[in-house]
């Protein structure tokens, strides 16, 4: 079937900033997960839709700032993550938990704010919802419920997964030369690993490609722009999110590690999930250990992956847990790469001219994705 | 006890310190009675042959050296290094004789030091730790326990290298600096700040990846030991 989706989608840069708008601008997205943020004055930064983020331990409470000094627009925090009050490091002001500027150095000396100016010194805050362990941040003034993204069913699984990460976490970033969506496109495409991954995950793991009948009818015939109501806008964005037990891993090796960790399910199978539009999460260990890869649109071409890997809780501290995540890193590094050079491949070979994608009866997620995503970027639809 | 001379040593490992300590085994000045070398098929079988290899041994008449080369934070050595210590083995240590150690230098037990190697004065190069060869290590150094430090490297002096790093080729670190335990350096070039623990720089990433968590970036200190 011939694809809706037109080449600027890939490329076109005003197409990006309208989807930052309109897509991006509305939606919950995960920003980290908590246990970065577990101590006081523990803090992730990111830059999400143009915007310099942190999201900040304030005395307990986990809040979402603006990361712009009010007085001469420097940054507060200047790390990736860290521990660290929120103090400008210019002229010293320091923010309270609600964003107000709370002690200005040589206050009544230097600056002989009147009242009034000193009221209005406060950061801008987004909200914030935390999702088992997982944060996910919003940057409407005013969001939509996190349950009408989200079905509350359909990702119950992966909150309970999330609540058994362990605290301590290996964070890496990658940095990928193509759109955020041919990424999702991938991820939902289960006959790539057989030709992309064919000498990795593939091997064990044997992901199937089928077609199932009544979603691929209901995909093909799905019409975005006849009289749908924003509950079934709404319904459509739900159903987008989910997963779980994905493939069965027959000879899963077991580690001695295993017996060290709190386990998530009891069966060997490959574990996978996907919250829409960003965040997608994996247990390659059937529910030992998680990836969880965060991607961050940076423009058309870029995207920026921030990527977690965690086992389950510690039973108890055993000498050789960072050596288990960096042998994790190690082995989906090879996988990421397979994955990141196609991407980089076709994001290169996309121009204004290319022909229409011609997608297949098994990529139904992707074709009903397409046509509510085009739904709302050509303004038939909105939040 | 039995002299050094009538007891037997034990070779044990694979990768490539071990084959060069195979063919060069007349340059380690080695006071044994026999040399026996055992070799694993790969890393990945050390864990798994590891209480066997160790049952046919007894630590009165055999020492041990654990030959295994760098591998996810150098656990693969650890691996059979933890259980020969619980097993009561001495392990020895292989001095390259082409290698020079300063005065007051201390090498713990089942370090490798390779040819060319130079270690300057009151060292301390802590047990289970590999120096490759023609690196050289200044004065007041001190190298923790189950790290490795690959060919080429130069370390300045009164530099601190925590327990189970991995400082690979022709890295040169800067005098006085602190590098946290459980850290990659994988880019060769000059270390000029001091490098958290749980770090790791490898070209894969856009910035290093960081271990996060208790004892990590949420210690008081800045660079934990
Ligand atoms: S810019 Fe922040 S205190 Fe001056
Ligand atoms: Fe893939």
């Amino acid at each position: 079937m011939k694809s809706l989706m037109p080449p600027e989608a890939y490329i076109d840069e005003s197409w990006f900033l309208r989807e930052q708008k309109l897509l991006f601008g509305n939606i919950w997205q995960f920003i980290a997960p908590y246990s970065l943020l577990s101590k006081t004055n523990a803090f992730v930064r990111r830059r999400v839709s143009g915007i310099d983020i942190i999201v900040q331990n304030a005395s307990g409470q986990i809040i979402a700032y603006e990361n712009v000094c009010r007085h001469r627009l420097s940054p507060i925090q200047n790390e990736d993550q860290g521990v660290r009050a929120m103090v400008c490091p210019y002229h010293g002001w320091s923010y309270d938990e609600n964003g107000f500027a709370k002690v200005i150095p040589f206050e009544n000396e230097c600056y002989r704010f009147s009242a009034e100016e000193r009221m209005s010194l406060k950061l801008n805050t987004f909200h914030i919802y935390r999702f088992g362990s997982l944060i996910f941040i919003n940057l409407s003034d005013n969001p939509i419920n996190f349950y009408d993204q989200f079905d509350s069913n359909g990702v119950r699984e992966l909150k309970d997964a999330s609540d058994l990460f362990d605290s301590e976490i290996l964070v890496t970033k990658f940095r990928l030369k193509c759109n955020w969506k041919l990424i999702y496109e991938n991820l939902r495409d289960p006959l790539h690993p057989r030709f992309v991954h064919s000498s990795t995950i593939y091997r064990h793991v044997k992901f199937k490609a089928e077609v199932d009948e009544t979603a691929a009818a209901e995909a093909k015939l799905f019409d975005a722009s006849k009289s749908h109501s924003r509950d079934d806008f709404l319904a459509d964005l739900r159903s987008f999110s989910g997963g779980g037990k994905n493939e069965p891993m027959p000879d899963l090796p077991s580690y001695q590690w295993h017996q060290y960790v709190e386990r998530y399910g009891q069966d060997d199978w490959y574990l996978n999930w996907l919250m829409f539009p960003n965040l997608h999460i994996a247990s390659g260990s059937a529910g030992y250990s998680f990836i969880i890869e965060h991607h961050i649109p940076i423009s058309a071409a870029q995207t920026e992956m921030w990527v977690y890997y965690v086992t389950g809780k510690k039973k108890r501290k055993y000498p050789t847990s960072a050596a288990v995540l960096l042998a994790h890193i190690k082995g989906a590094e090879t996988v990421l790469r397979e994955d990141f050079d196609i991407m980089e491949k076709v994001q290169s070979a996309i121009t204004a001219n290319s022909p229409p994608q011609m997608t297949g009866d098994y990529e139904y997620q992707n074709m009903l994705i397409e046509k509510w995503y085009l739904s709302l970027m050509e303004g038939r639809h909105g939040f | 006890m039995k002299h050094a001379s009538q007891k037997c040593l034990q070779i044990i490992g694979c990768g490539s310190v071990f084959k060069s300590i195979q063919v060069d085994i007349g340059r380690y000045c080695l006071d044994y009675g026999q040399i026996n070398f055992v070799e694993f098929d790969d890393v990945s079988s050390i864990a798994l042959n590891t209480a066997s290899v160790l049952s046919d041994l007894s630590p009165e008449a055999a020492d041990l050296f654990l030959a295994v080369d760098q591998n996810a934070l150098n656990y693969a050595r650890l691996e059979l290094y933890g259980p020969a210590k619980l097993k009561g083995f001495k392990c020895t240590s292989m001095v390259h004789d082409s290698a020079a150690l300063g005065v007051g230098t201390y090498i713990g037990e089942n370090v490798w030091i390779g040819p060319n190697v130079r270690i300057f004065n009151r060292c301390n190069i802590a047990a289970d730790t590999f120096i490759a060869a023609c690196s050289t290590i200044g004065d007041d150094t001190h190298v923790g326990a189950h790290s490795w430090i690959g060919k080429n490297c130069l370390i300045s002096d009164s530099v601190s290298i925590g327990t189970n790093c991995v400082i690979c080729d022709l890295i040169n670190i800067n005098a006085k600096i602190k590098i946290g335990r459980n850290t990659i350096l994988a880019q060769p070039g000059l270390i000029l700040n001091n490098v958290q623990s749980g770090t790791f720089h490898e070209f894969i990433y856009e910035k290093p990846g960081h271990m996060i968590g208790r004892n990590y970036s949420f210690s008081k200190r800045g660079v934990s030991k």
